[in-house]
């Protein structure tokens, strides 16, 4: 492919891209309903509807937390991603390392695809929400979708 | 060597303006929808793809001739009907690459590329791997060569097939005419296909003609209850195409270096996605087994009010 084709194409590629964006824009940010039923989409073995997940939002409705209560173990986080739910199922926290950033809380998941996933919210429910995950006994991990 | 066009690279500008044909569709109308990133991303790794293949063509190209001019049975010549024949048997060995595309790891390295985004329209048919030169699929095109199809026509067949693809990544067109959808690949089969909901998992693999899934076996339609969820079981948390073109292959890449003995090691690259010694992840089968399990307890009544499959979004 000639250079010239190649930036051309990169060219039309962003307008199609820009034009996408200007007719689709993304509107719907996380709300707990939508947590909770996307959550219910990428984990289906748990059953939500008699003990539904507490869920913590961060303040930019981009991520949120869902912890099961019924459930000793493992937590969900849900972010958006465009338009879309990317939903990740943790079935230990210890699996993940949770650190206080500057303005909320910092999972990092060791996934290639979504390394790090940032959650900014007030301190206090920052702390309520590390005394939530980490308080809880752990047992053995939950089996993973492929 | 016969110089043939190359259809996909003609049909581009075509691409191009039946995307924005659908996405003003789908503006004025509902009927189909698309994001700006996950275009940006879908179109990117299109480009990307076709450098990719460009790179690696001179290799196929190579051994292609090389076979058909040494062990080719019969000399087919270039008739019309020797395009016609090619073109059947193309798209047969076309649904069984595609099929092994999802049930052995080493080539779902290289085609989770074209599942990996949550929306269906035109611009997901562009999303293509570009790693396929990778993986072991040019050796389900070697028995045309063997049978003495000349591989420029091969080629130029396979070309005509993608570009007949890239109409039925749309979900603006709900069904085709009774006899079409009985005879041809349709939006509403290829939706399907691109399902994650358990009960369309691993189905309609064809390129063009649905005889294939009905023969074989992998043929599932589209349920008027059951809408399509698109995307894969656990869908990608990124729009970066050099994250998105390799991330199974490093998956892979981990799950080897990891594993315990050499049958483990070549059952992370032949068995289906999912697999692992101990179960600790699913394949397709398992997730359609766990959901037919669930499915079973809700019928027979033990659990009520179980809304984990509400189609989210």
């Amino acid at each position: 492919m000639p250079f010239t084709q190649f930036i051309g194409s990169l060219i039309a590629v962003a307008i199609v891209a820009l034009i996408a964006a200007r007719l689709f824009p993304t509107k719907n940010k996380l709300t707990k309903e939508r947590v909770i039923n996307n959550v219910a989409r990428y984990c289906p073995h748990i059953n939500l509807a008699s003990a539904p997940p507490l869920v913590y939002l961060s303040e930019n409705n981009a991520t949120a937390v869902a912890v099961f209560p019924n459930r000793s173990d493992g937590f969900a986080i849900a972010s958006a991603l465009g338009d879309r739910v990317v939903v990740r199922e943790i079935p230990d926290a210890k699996l993940v390392t949770i650190t206080k950033s500057e303005n909320g809380l910092s999972f990092n998941l060791g996934d290639f695809t979504q390394p790090t996933i940032e959650i900014q919210m007030p301190a206090d429910q920052r702390q309520a929400l590390i005394s939530k995950l980490t308080s809880r006994p752990s047992e053995k991990p939950e089996p993973a979708h492929a | 060597m016969l110089d043939l066009l190359a259809p996909t690279q003609l049909a581009v500008p075509a691409f191009t303006i039946l995307i924005l044909a659908e996405m003003i569709i789908g503006w004025k109308s509902g009927r189909a929808r698309y994001e700006g990133k996950d275009t940006m991303t879908s179109m990117l790794m299109g480009l990307g793809s076709t450098v990719a293949g460009a790179l690696s063509a001179a290799f196929f190209i190579g051994v292609s001739y090389w076979v058909w001019q040494n062990f080719g049975i019969f000399d087919m010549g270039t008739a019309l009907w020797v395009f016609a024949l090619a073109f059947v048997l193309d798209d047969l060995a076309y649904y069984w690459i595609h099929r092994m595309g999802h049930r052995m790891r080493w080539m779902w390295a290289a085609h989770v590329i074209h599942h990996s985004s949550q929306h269906y329209n035109l611009s997901t048919a562009l999303r293509q791997t570009w790693t396929g030169a990778f993986t072991p699929g040019i050796l389900f095109k070697m028995p045309l060569f063997l049978l003495g199809i000349e591989p420029a026509i091969v080629f130029f067949v396979a070309g005509i097939n993608l570009v007949y693809q890239f109409w039925i990544h749309t979900e603006a067109i709900d069904k085709m005419p009774r006899w079409f959808e009985y005879i041809f690949n349709t939006p509403s089969h290829h939706r399907v296909h691109h399902a994650n909901n358990p009960r369309y998992l691993d189905a309609n693999y064809a390129g063009v003609f649905m005889a294939w899934d009905r023969m074989f076996g992998s043929f599932i339609p589209e349920r008027k209850d059951e809408a399509c969820r698109y995307g894969l079981v656990t869908d990608l948390g990124t729009f970066n195409p050099l994250r998105v073109a390799v991330h199974e292959w490093l998956g892979i890449f981990k799950d080897i270096w990891s594993a315990k003995d050499w049958k483990h090691k070549v059952l992370f690259l032949l068995a289906p996605p999912g697999w692992t010694p101990d179960g600790s992840r699913m394949t397709s089968d398992m997730i359609r087994a766990a959901w037919l399990e669930r499915e079973a307890i809700k019928k027979s009544g033990k659990v009520t009010g179980d809304k984990n499959t509400i189609a989210a979004e």
